[in-house]
């Protein structure tokens, strides 16, 4: 029998404040921002923005994204077609290695194409990082659209007396093109909140500009303004994305699994579709681990620094510890919340907490330095406030994963323990906090390992006298100490390919929209 | 003092209406089962009474405690009831002794409480089972391992949701009875919300059966099937034989001759009615039998339409002199064709209500 839910009790209000309050600290920078943008007048923001220079800005910005959104599609579409309806060889191998690029950080990856040849630098440099490193974002969503599409409707076009080739691209393809349309769009909100390619490529994007602009000489007003402009137009494509997201990506009427797809046999094209998976792969993946190795190799005859890597993954780890911790403290009560109860507040509590997921990391790193100089001057640059910042960049992440969680517990043995007695808040802990504790623990890990690889927040706030890992690779890349920064990046490759595992682990229980993250 | 009253009560989604005026006694120590088709409100009567649900208006008094009303609600923890749930919802994170001491106080001691643990189940035949986890543990025991977590904490009350809805249908019949033993042993009151008109019939000391949010008759279980209060109740519980027919007094003309009312109306009341006979009241008579029988010619000419074999008996449908259409069941040797001539009456009183 339905159940129809309404007119239940209502949420525990030890859970409501805490919960209130992560909402709050979500949105206390994007309120500093915009109260430091508009400190001197709107007039001097419009004339801010109506400058020639601004809206060069944002053609370029546009333009960066335009050029990589294309690639991604192309090699995307391609690769998901390949991977789920030919008889390409070893499919399920390719399926995994070409979701691997999202875990290499895409500083890391531009640090190892530059260092092959610094002229690469620019927009060919930028473009080239980016689309490399992100599509998989087209690739997993077009493939699983593929891979559930009803085989019933493409056998129907081959009776009628299609080839095999027109039917995939007239029949498959058009069904999917809501997932190719969601990848897209994410590969677009990507590229434009991406710091660290276009900033180690030294492309006047709008991340690199304000953080020049936070840089010399520091005119916050200019700054705040510009992320305003960066926060628009990210908006933009939110809001596609998200009306994007809300439909079904593919149609199957009736019930029960459907039929295992059926594979177009490549036969005498099978080598240049290999050739094509090859390439891909081995200039998103294989070039930057070769480079790196060899840039490795070279750092060990010349001035390894053991002591200050050592340092370096020691601050790393306590700050993206903190900041975990903070995360999954913040987290915990709007995840519970989100799964059980419904109503007006506790959506937009909810809403509230996944600002990070939308907005660029550069904008909310600004807006934190703000909260920073205005607000908690007693922790600017120390850990409390970048582990904030982190909470603020990572909510998005923690409450799915606590949400996920706390799904998969039924109701029903919540109600059980009220009528045994219990409390909400006592069930909360007794029952539900305990069956979803391995979700819960998974996703402190996931947010502890995406925090490591961190950057342009770590950049503006980091602790005084210390230095991350990323920030490491950073310093020693923009003087071109390209032997010096290896050690730097191979470690976090290594650390950054863990997030990639707990996440193909965690897939079932995670939402689909936290896999990968957006922040660079 | 009643262990459950509940007066009036009401609550609705939106514009959807659910509950509307429901009225309901328990009485201390009574088994009471609540019957209804899906989407009557049964399971929300249960969850309302739980206090999973706020009611819109009407009361909830559980003992001598008023838990729902115009400005009171009592929280579920604090209503001391205990709920068995559809596929008994064990805590996947405790041992089974944990499970069912999970209700019980904790300022108990120790030795207290393992003794009230091993004593409820003991009484649902599990003694002993203590350290088990609930996936080592059958569909069947699970359910009994939910209903001792239910009674260890000694509710005023046991509510339980289509319990048995999960099982096979063999091991439904057995735990049932079981289930049945337990309840009478602990001297529980217990409400059992149910589809199911058998295990309604069977469980229960007195069955209400709801239609569309409120009680449309509770009685025991012989009256509600012999002597529905309405046509829907005589519908829904059982099997009916529905034809019309007139009233003169106590006697109902029908298709299937004269027939005697049950609950005759005090006044010698005339006019049409529709009347309901249960199947089995039927008796066919084949002219065969009646010959060798010598049987006196009682009752009334049938054709049989068609016949369908269910093995230890038939379902016969059968075409009256004025063209009305019943079913009845037989039961004999001889297998009815199509088209057969037979008389057929009616065995013991049928049921009339005025159009």
């Amino acid at each position: 029998m339905a159940r129809l839910r309404s007119p239940r009790d209502r949420a525990p209000v030890l859970l409501l404040i805490p919960a209130v309050a992560a909402a709050i600290v979500a949105l206390l920078p994007l309120w500093y921002l915009i109260d430091q943008a508009t400190s001197q007048g709107f007039g001097a923001v419009w004339d801010e923005i109506v400058q020639d220079r601004t809206l060069w800005l944002v053609l370029r910005s546009l333009g960066l994204t335009a050029v990589v959104t294309t690639g991604c599609v192309v090699i995307g579409v391609i690769a998901a077609v390949l991977v789920v309806k030919t008889s390409l060889p070893g499919r399920r191998i390719w399926h995994v290695a070409l979701t691997v690029p999202l875990a290499i950080p895409s500083y890391v990856a531009a640090y190892t194409w530059v260092s092959w040849r610094p002229e690469i630098a620019g927009f060919g440099g930028a473009a080239l990082v980016l689309t490399l490193g992100s599509f998989p974002y087209v690739y997993l969503p077009v493939a699983s659209a593929l891979s559930r599409l009803d085989p019933a409707t493409e056998e129907v076009a081959t009776s009628l007396g299609l080839a095999p080739w027109r039917v995939l691209l007239t029949v498959s393809v058009r069904q999917v093109r809501p997932a190719i349309g969601a990848g897209a769009l994410l590969v677009a909100l990507y590229v434009l909140s991406d710091f660290g390619a276009v900033g180690t490529m030294r492309y006047e994007a709008f991340s690199w500009v304000i953080y020049g602009a936070f840089r010399s000489g520091f005119n916050p007003a200019r700054a705040a303004i510009l992320a305003c402009v960066l926060v628009a137009v990210a908006a933009v494509f939110v809001a596609a994305e998200s009306r994007l997201r809300g439909r079904p990506s593919f149609i199957r009427l009736g019930a029960g699994a459907p039929r295992p797809q059926q594979a177009v046999a490549l036969g005498r094209a099978t080598p240049v579709a290999l050739g094509f998976t090859t390439a891909v792969l081995a200039l998103a993946l294989g070039f930057p681990v070769v480079n790196l190795a060899i840039w490795f190799n070279r750092g060990l005859s010349a001035d390894f620094d053991l002591g200050a890597i050592g340092s370096a993954l020691g601050d790393t780890l306590l700050l993206s510890a903190a900041g975990a911790l903070l995360t999954m403290a913040l987290a915990i009560p709007v995840g519970a919340l989100a799964a059980r109860r419904r109503g007006p507040l506790v959506q937009l509590v909810e809403r509230a907490t996944y600002i990070g997921h939308g907005l660029p990391a550069i904008v909310i790193a600004l807006s934190m330095v703000f909260v920073g100089v205005h607000l908690l001057e007693p922790i600017y640059q120390r850990t409390p406030l970048v582990a904030l910042a982190y909470a603020v960049l990572f909510l998005p992440l923690g409450v799915g994963a606590v949400r996920g969680a706390v799904e998969q517990s039924p109701v029903v043995l919540e109600e059980v323990g009220r009528s045994l007695g219990y409390s909400p808040m006592a069930v909360l802990r007794r029952i539900t906090l305990r069956l979803a504790a391995p979700g819960v623990a998974a996703g402190t890990a996931l947010v502890m390992l995406t925090a490591v690889k961190e950057l342009p927040a770590t950049l503006l706030l980091h602790p005084t006298g210390s230095e991350t890992l990323a920030m490491g690779l950073w310093s020693n890349t923009n003087i071109g100490r390209y032997a010096a920064a290896a050690p730097y990046a191979a470690t976090l490759v290594l650390l950054a390919s863990v997030p990639t595992l707990v996440l193909t682990r965690m897939s079932r229980t995670l939402a689909p929209n936290d896999a990968g993250g957006l922040t660079p | 003092m009643s262990a459950l009253a509940i007066r009036d009560l009401h609550l609705a989604y939106g514009s959807t209406v659910v509950l509307d005026g429901l009225d309901l006694t328990v009485a201390n120590g009574e088994v009471v089962s609540v019957l209804g088709p899906s989407g009557c409100g049964k399971t929300t009567l249960l969850r309302v009474i739980a206090g999973f649900e706020r009611p819109s208006g009407g009361s909830v008094t559980i003992g001598d405690v008023a838990v729902a009303g115009p400005g009171l609600w009592v929280p579920p923890e604090r209503r001391r009831l205990g709920i068995v749930p559809q596929e008994g919802a064990l805590f996947p994170h405790l041992d089974v002794g944990d499970n069912v001491g999970f209700g019980l106080a904790r300022r108990q001691t120790h030795r207290d409480r393992d003794a009230r643990i091993a004593e409820a189940l003991e009484l649902v035949g599990l003694g002993g089972y203590e350290r088990r986890r609930p996936d080592q543990l059958s569909g069947g025991q699970q359910q009994r391992v939910a209903l001792a977590r239910a009674l260890a904490p000694e509710p005023s009350i046991v509510l339980l949701d289509e319990p048995f809805s999960a099982l096979d249908s063999g091991l439904r019949a057995q735990l049932r009875d079981e289930v049945r033993r337990v309840l009478a042993i602990a001297g529980a009151t217990a409400l059992i919300v149910t589809h199911d008109q058998e295990e309604a019939l069977s469980m229960a000391d007195a069955v209400a059966v709801l239609d569309q949010g409120r009680v449309a008759q509770i009685a025991d279980p012989v009256t509600l099937y012999r002597q529905p209060a309405t046509l829907s109740v005589a519908k829904f519980v059982g099997d009916a034989v529905v034809l019309s027919g007139e009233r003169h007094g106590a006697l109902l003309t029908t298709a299937l001759g004269e027939l005697v009312d049950a609950t005759p109306a005090s006044d010698a009341i005339t006019g049409p009615v529709t009347v309901v006979v249960r199947p089995e009241q039927i008796i066919i008579a084949t002219d065969t039998a009646r010959a060798g029988a010598n049987d006196a010619a009682t009752g009334v000419r049938a054709t049989v339409v068609c016949s369908t074999f269910f093995g230890r008996d038939a379902s016969v449908q059968l075409r009256l002199a004025d063209g009305t259409l019943t079913t009845a069941r037989f039961g004999g040797r001889d297998v009815l064709v199509a088209g057969e001539q037979v008389t057929v009456r009616v065995e013991g009183s049928a049921v009339a209500f005025t159009r």
